[in-house]
């Protein structure tokens, strides 16, 4: 058999696998391993499939950030352990009809793959047609911040929306941490010092690089993040989860920096119709705010979920 | 060359997740995770040679960036028992 | 020259693979985590290493290989903070390295 394919199939069953494992494993934190886990691998379908934007995205975000979130909301959580209990046969019973009736389901989705017509719409050659008034030169970023601007602009409310909801939940007093938290070493704050210069850097490259090749702001503020989080473990720490708790401006400014060009650009033509002679400079301003912005939103949501005991936080109000 | 490199390497990679898992302390189950993600860089670096793509080389460069995050959390913030990691 | 480079990526990037594959074994065999944590630091170092200096010979291309010291340079800092972060902890949490004489030692 070809490598490849040998390939494929050896990382398609092991997504297959490790969903699985995630699903049914009773261990919380086991399941939050294998998340990371079954996102690296993610990360390496797309890549395969040859989407390196999605796999870039998923790397960063999926399996990055969003696999030291759930860390922490699993520690923020374990005061509340629920005691596994063995299934009775009814609901034993009931889950296998169940299992079998999704994977009925799943069948049939599959085989009516094969039954599609062969290219039904082919929007890639309406989007190149255009790539030259977008701004950018990469068609991914002209989707993202041209064509469907809009719903980037909502997708970053919705990621504001998910941090309010956050800290309101985690400020209700069962959600203290009841753990001792060790101080910053000496391998932390070098590693902090050295480190954090060149992930700012990197993620102004893959900010810049967004134009013309994959990048783009999710994913520079993925790093952004990283750096943040980085720092916070240094002897500079508290001080910083303190500044940017407080720094609701500098949390709201990519969004407001949207709005404000969609309201600039609303009137005659429909919101966020970028003109072709701005449109470079605009989707630049626009993803460098949003960076910063979603780079402290998703500091925030780590920050939130690792409230230390007992102490008043300044809310986000 | 670079396809058999990579195949080896997602095989080792997935071997280690699949038996992993099952550690000790919660440490040892986190490790295997830290090892699976050293893999994937390795293996996207391989794959990215591989369908000629240079765009992975950054997705690699991106793990390697985040690789310090996940475990110093765990360290410096989620690691309260040295228990295994069921609860 | 470029097939004298491309035999020489070869061989760097086998290198690599083997490291990667010892630092597994070791991993999963080693009687303690400190131990583990020696062996999964060899896979970020030699391994990535050894691999990544094989494609960048490979690629052709300074930027690319430029881009690699880069990923390794990060992977080498991240590895060590790590390693240290969590056999630090693993110290605090009382966890006890385990030696020659304790009972529980499998014979080699």
């Amino acid at each position: 058999m070809a490598i490849d394919t040998l390939f494929d199939a050896l990382l398609a069953m092991s997504l297959l696998w490790i969903g699985w494992r995630i699903v049914t494993t009773q261990a919380d934190f086991n399941a939050v391993l294998l998340f990371i886990g079954f996102g690296l691998l993610l990360a390496l379908a797309w890549a395969r499939l040859a989407a390196p934007d999605i796999a870039l995205a998923e790397a960063a975000i999926g399996s990055g950030i969003s696999g030291v979130l759930l860390l922490e909301a699993w520690s923020a959580l374990k005061q509340q352990t629920v005691a596994a209990t063995a299934a009775s046969p009814l609901q034993r019973a009931s889950n296998i009809a169940l299992l079998a009736g999704v994977g009925l389901f799943a069948i049939a989705l599959i085989m009516s793959l094969f039954t599609l017509p062969p290219v039904a719409i082919t929007l890639a050659s309406a989007v190149d047609s255009q790539l030259a008034q977008t701004g950018v030169s990469h068609p991914v970023t002209a989707v993202l911040l041209n064509y469907r601007g809009y719903d980037t602009l909502l997708e970053v409310m919705v990621v504001l929306l998910a941090l309010i909801a956050i800290v309101m939940v985690m400020n209700q007093p069962n959600y203290q941490q009841a753990g001792v938290q060790a101080g910053p070493s000496k391998a932390n704050n070098s590693q902090g010092s050295s480190v954090s210069p060149l992930l700012i850097l990197l993620a102004i490259y893959v900010l810049w690089a967004g134009a013309h090749q994959p990048g783009g702001a999710f994913q520079a503020a993925a790093v952004l993040t990283g750096c943040i989080l980085l720092l916070g473990f240094t002897s500079l720490g508290p001080t910083l989860q303190r500044v940017i708790q407080q720094q609701q401006l500098a949390t709201l400014v990519g969004l407001l920096v949207f709005g404000l060009v969609a309201i600039l650009t609303s009137g005659a033509t429909p919101m966020l119709t970028l003109p072709p002679a701005y449109a470079g400079g605009l989707i630049l301003l626009i993803e460098s705010f949003l960076t910063l912005s979603l780079g402290l939103m998703l500091a925030g949501f780590a920050y939130a979920l690792a409230k230390p005991q007992g102490s008043a936080v300044s809310k986000k109000s | 060359m670079i396809e058999f490199a990579a195949l080896l390497l997602l095989t080792n990679t997935t071997l280690t997740l699949l038996l992993g898992r099952k550690g000790p302390t919660q440490a040892d189950q986190l490790l295997a995770v830290l090892l699976a993600g050293s893999n994937g860089i390795g293996i996207l670096a391989l794959v990215a040679a591989w369908q000629a793509e240079p765009a992975l080389q950054d997705v690699a460069l991106l793990l390697a960036a985040l690789a310090a995050v996940l475990g110093s959390t765990f360290a410096r913030r989620s690691w309260q028992r040295r228990g295994p990691g069921h609860d | 020259m470029t097939e004298l480079l491309h035999y020489a990526g070869n061989a760097l990037t086998l290198l690599g693979l083997f490291f990667y594959l010892a630092a597994s074994v070791g991993y999963l065999r080693f009687p303690d985590l400190y131990t583990r944590l020696h062996s999964v630091a060899k896979a970020d170092n030699l391994g990535l290493g050894l691999v990544l200096a094989g494609l960048a010979l490979q690629s052709g291309s300074p930027i690319a290989a430029l881009k690699f010291a880069l990923v390794w340079l990060l992977m080498l800092v991240a590895s060590a903070s790590v390693a240290y972060a969590i056999a630090n902890r693993a110290k605090a949490l009382k966890i006890e390295p385990q030696q020659a004489s304790s009972p529980e030692r499998p014979e080699a």
